[in-house]
């Protein structure tokens, strides 16, 4: 069946998001973007980081976001995972309370104790940089269990038991479990990464830039690992990446971001294939 | 004479290469229709069009203009203008695109790049494994090659993966960019016995041929282009 009855709804309803650091002034949108070519303000230069940005993400799928370093791309994981505030916009998210009622919440202004348990119980984080997922101070299996206690598990059994299938299954070898991050391969500790944000079972996983800098073979079975995980848990992903060939194996739409602004978005394959901004074109091109 | 599955109507594509302040020509105005249980080959020179039309109802290239309706067994669509979401979940369902390249995550076993479209149909995964193995055997996909990844594979293997991966989920319109290209008779006759087991199972098959003694075996209708004149 194609056609339901109760259309589903969005986990993410992204409108207009906005973040200018600096004091801003009334001129930053109309003298940054696409036109003027800059994300800096030439009136106060304040950095436009992200300009008017909306788009949806629905249960189960992977968006891709593409663009160049300063295109705003990780502005936007950032704010998604409410390490940011937004300056305008927002960012509804759909998911579910802890005794299941359904519950919306903006993403760009939830703050306090909600925030924290959005981050601990409903968003995952993958970034680039593994300082910045890991506590470097414990073990693998340490940073699992230190998720899933900030997840309200109590049993030490439990938390023990779940950090060790999740290690496995992104293909930690059971060895290595006690052993510190600082002591693993770039790919492995991506791979302990990946199984952190997991722990809670989170709604909405973000992607920054997760194999940048990796060898290709350690690249493609990161990107295997991430698409096998989508399908068995079918949790929704954000991809940021500069890197076309990671949009293409993962991602079924994608925006592409310049200066802040999303200037191009439609299925990830008429994007690589048939892509109609000039600066799409540009990408596309020089990457082939 | 039964319903068409697809009908084409008055589709355009140029392309406009901003950088070099250039527009490049398409197709301009192709009409015709594909049947269930037919296959209708798609001919012409180099630089007709073929693969243009081929992606426009892929949707891989947004056309200028025209309709693309794909009828289904929940309804039917305007590929040219259905919204993305819309478009992914017709490809998961009603329409397959069986190129001549496949590309597959490079750790996956033949098997399951074939169950793979079924799993995401929501089909358990015992049934998938069994009906991906069904084709394969329909295939002649050799059993000791069935949990080996694709990328080790001949060309000839590949293709009839490929094939099957699109065949799997019997989808209402099938897409087929020269099936038999590069691969020898014996590969090539596989591949044929599987269109025309398609065709029965009542796909419509739509297929670039470029050999015209395929085209007398396997197609009820032939459409054929002609390079569109080079726009100013």
């Amino acid at each position: 069946m194609i056609d339901h009855a109760g259309e589903p709804q969005p986990i993410l309803d992204a409108a207009g998001l906005t973040r200018i650091h600096g004091r801003g002034c009334p001129d930053c949108l109309a003298l940054t973007g696409d036109g003027p070519g800059t994300n800096i303000c030439p009136r106060c230069r304040s950095v436009v980081a992200l300009a008017g940005v909306s788009f949806r993400l629905w249960p189960g799928e992977i968006l891709g976001v593409m663009g160049e370093s300063g295109s705003g791309k990780s502005s936007l994981a950032r704010l998604l995972h409410l390490d940011d505030r937004a300056t305008a916009g927002q960012a509804w998210w759909r998911g579910e309370d802890d005794d299941g009622s359904a519950l919306r919440l903006d993403l760009a202004a939830t703050d306090g104790w909600r925030a924290r348990w959005l981050r601990d119980r409903r968003l995952g984080m993958v970034h680039q940089n593994p300082h910045l997922g890991l506590n470097f101070a414990v073990s693998a299996g340490g940073n699992i269990a230190e998720r899933l206690l900030c997840a309200g598990e109590g049993s030490f059994a439990a938390v023990r038991r779940r950090a060790l299938g999740l290690l496995a299954r992104t293909e930690v070898p059971r060895g290595r479990v006690d052993h510190k991050p600082g002591q693993f391969s770039g790919g492995m500790q991506q791979r302990v990464q990946i199984a952190r944000a997991l722990a809670p079972q989170p709604s909405l996983l973000l992607l920054d830039e997760v194999t940048t800098g990796l060898d290709c073979s350690v690249q493609a079975r990161i990107l295997d690992l991430i698409l096998e995980i989508q399908r068995e848990t079918g949790v929704a992903m954000v991809v940021v990446t500069h890197d076309l060939g990671v949009v293409r194996l993962l991602a079924g739409r994608t925006l592409v971001m310049r200066h802040g602004r999303v200037v191009e978005s439609g299925l990830t394959d008429q994007i690589l294939e048939d892509p109609q901004h000039p600066y799409t074109q540009q990408l596309v091109s020089a990457a082939l | 004479m039964s319903t068409p599955v697809l009908i084409v109507h008055g589709l355009a594509k140029g392309f406009t290469l901003h950088a070099a302040g250039k527009r490049l020509p398409g197709i301009e105005g192709v009409s015709f229709t594909a049947a269930a249980g037919r296959l209708t080959a798609l001919v012409g020179p180099s630089g007709a069009g073929k693969s243009t039309v081929m992606k426009c109802i892929w949707r891989t290239y947004l056309p200028d203009a025209g309709a693309v309706v794909l009828r289904h067994a929940d309804g039917s669509d305007d590929l040219a203008t259905a919204d993305e979401r819309r478009v992914l979940e017709l490809r998961r369902r009603a329409l397959r695109f069986v190129t001549q390249f496949l590309h597959v995550l490079p750790r996956q076993s033949a098997l399951a790049v074939v169950a793979e479209p079924l799993l995401g149909l929501g089909v358990a995964a015992g049934e998938a494994r069994e009906r991906a193995a069904a084709q394969l055997r329909a295939l002649a996909l050799p059993e000791h090659l069935w949990d080996l990844p694709p990328a080790t594979f001949s060309g000839g293997e590949k293709q009839r993966v490929n094939l099957a991966r699109g065949l799997v989920v019997r989808p209402d319109l099938l897409l087929l960019d020269e099936p038999t290209a590069s691969l020898d008779a014996r590969s090539a006759g596989l591949v044929e016995e599987a269109v025309l087991a398609a065709k029965a199972a009542g796909t419509a098959v739509l297929a670039i041929l470029h050999d015209r003694a395929l085209v007398e075996r396997l197609a009820e209708e032939v459409v054929e282009l002609a390079p569109a004149a080079a726009a100013a």
